[in-house]
């Protein structure tokens, strides 16, 4: 019994890595779309999440027969829940790559003086998202604390965009800024989420309930 | 926690040259489930059995260490070993009847005790049915043979001859396993109710029921306890790296 419950909670992480690829692929396709003006590439990326929806419930449908026939404990238990978990984070990632690509289509203007964060931001963002999903996999939960130090960073460069906003507004630029300060609160959301994957991680090999803030 | 009913010291038991319980030390609480579980041959069943001295029948079987029930050290010279099993009421594994009516069975315990006025009886009897669940499926033909019963009706059965006894504690050994899931099922939701007023201890084979059912979970192993801790945490995130591979089946 132990074999088939390894085999499947080996199957359901396959399809979160290929799930946690995909929303990667997004974001740094939509990233590219953001600074070329390439609608057709953030139409490409659009259709890419719903296959990602697919796979999260993909994941939902295997961790519940799981649970239902194998009746899982212990540490089994709790990689088929952070596995649930992580793929709402992911699917939730995925779709703030949909939404930049919104912004794109509709061919919102971009606020200029913001280049600079999103680049940042999204930098930042990538490489926790990466670390992330690695430590998740090897269960690797002693470099959590470094990981979401990156998180404060996609923080802090939000407040001081906001700082910008406060400072000089032009009454012209107001629906750019607006939009544009909304990608930066994608990245800044992205960045929460990928936080909640390094919790499921210490869920997942600690058992405990650890609040990252 | 509760107050512990069961206080138990340094429990050392030897089956001849054989040594089955290894320096056992815990607190059972008060009206409570406490699930004890682990491979067969782990001491899980001898440990119940000290619990009100069933050990005793066995010839070569030789204890040392203390176990308090309440303020009753339970292996004194002096203490009454029927008022023991008084108090503390076995179920087996097999359902095992009196082959005699079901009335009978359920006042044979009281009718030992010197009670024979018929409507004391039959009070007894009326209330051990209600509380072990069987009344309403047997109150027409009490006078009818306890063999012919189901056997789960047979094993609630049992349960009821127990509690006629008024006991505090009821140990259990493997009350489901000879039972189909429904009749398991019943048997559960008995021990559910029950636990309100009595304390249980019940051995279970079947993982999935100590983790339905308890509220603490003992896991023994080469005749020591390795972890016993309250079930949710027991089953969700366990502490000893044994029990962790033997309830996810990575036992070995």
């Amino acid at each position: 019994m132990a074999l088939k419950t390894e085999a499947e909670l080996k199957e359901i992480e396959n399809h979160l890595i290929e799930m946690g690829q995909l929303v990667r692929s997004m974001h740094v396709d939509i990233k590219k779309a953001l600074e070329i003006k390439d609608s057709k590439l953030a139409l490409d990326v659009i259709k890419r999440d719903e296959v990602v929806n697919n796979l999260d419930e993909m994941i939902n449908e295997k961790a519940l027969a799981l649970l239902a026939t194998q009746a899982p404990v212990a540490r089994d238990l709790r990689s088929v829940i952070a596995m649930i978990r992580t793929a709402t984070d992911l699917e939730r990632i995925g779709d703030y790559a949909k939404s930049i690509g919104d912004f794109i289509i509709l061919s919102k203007p971009l606020y200029i003086p913001f280049k600079e964060y999103i680049d940042g931001m999204f930098g930042t963002f990538i490489e926790m998202y990466d670390e992330a999903l690695s430590i998740f996999v090897k269960n690797d939960y002693d470099k959590v604390t470094k990981i979401v130090q990156k998180d404060q960073l996609i923080d802090n460069k939000l407040k001081k965009a906001w700082s910008i906003v406060n400072q000089s507004i032009n009454q012209n630029d107001l629906m750019s800024v607006l939009d544009t300060f909304s990608i930066l609160r994608i990245y800044e959301r992205a960045g929460d989420h990928t936080k909640n994957i390094c919790e499921a991680v210490i869920f997942k090999v600690k058992g405990k309930k650890i609040d990252l803030g | 926690m509760s107050k512990p009913i069961f206080q138990v010291n340094n429990l050392n038991l030897f089956y001849g040259k054989v040594q089955a319980l290894k320096s056992l030390n815990i607190n059972i609480e008060e009206r409570t489930v406490t699930a004890l579980i682990g491979p067969s041959g782990c001491g899980k069943s001898t440990f119940l059995r000290t619990l009100n001295r069933m050990n005793d029948l066995i010839p070569e079987c030789s204890i040392s260490g203390l176990i308090h029930y309440k303020s009753l050290s339970l292996y004194d010279k002096k203490t009454d070993v029927i008022d023991v099993r008084k108090s503390i009421g076995m179920v087996f594994q097999k359902p095992n009847p009196f082959p005699m009516s079901i009335f009978d069975n359920i006042a044979f315990g009281p009718r030992c005790q010197g009670i024979n006025q018929p409507k004391e009886l039959q009070s007894i009897v009326e209330k051990a049915l209600h509380d072990a669940a069987l009344w309403d499926e047997v109150k027409d033909r009490l006078n009818t043979s306890a063999l012919k019963l189901s056997g789960g009706q047979q094993q609630r059965l049992c349960i009821a001859r127990a509690l006629a006894m008024k006991p505090d504690v009821l140990l259990m050994d493997e009350p489901t396993s000879a039972l189909d899931p429904l009749a398991t099922n019943k048997i559960e939701e008995l021990i559910a109710t029950l636990k309100k007023d009595y304390t249980i201890v019940i051995v279970t084979h079947s993982m999935q029921q100590a983790a339905r059912i308890s509220d603490n979970t003992v896991f023994f192993l080469l005749g020591e306890i390795i972890e016993y801790g309250p079930t949710k945490e027991f089953f969700a995130t366990p502490k000893d790296t044994r029990t962790e591979n033997y309830i996810t089946g990575r036992f070995g």
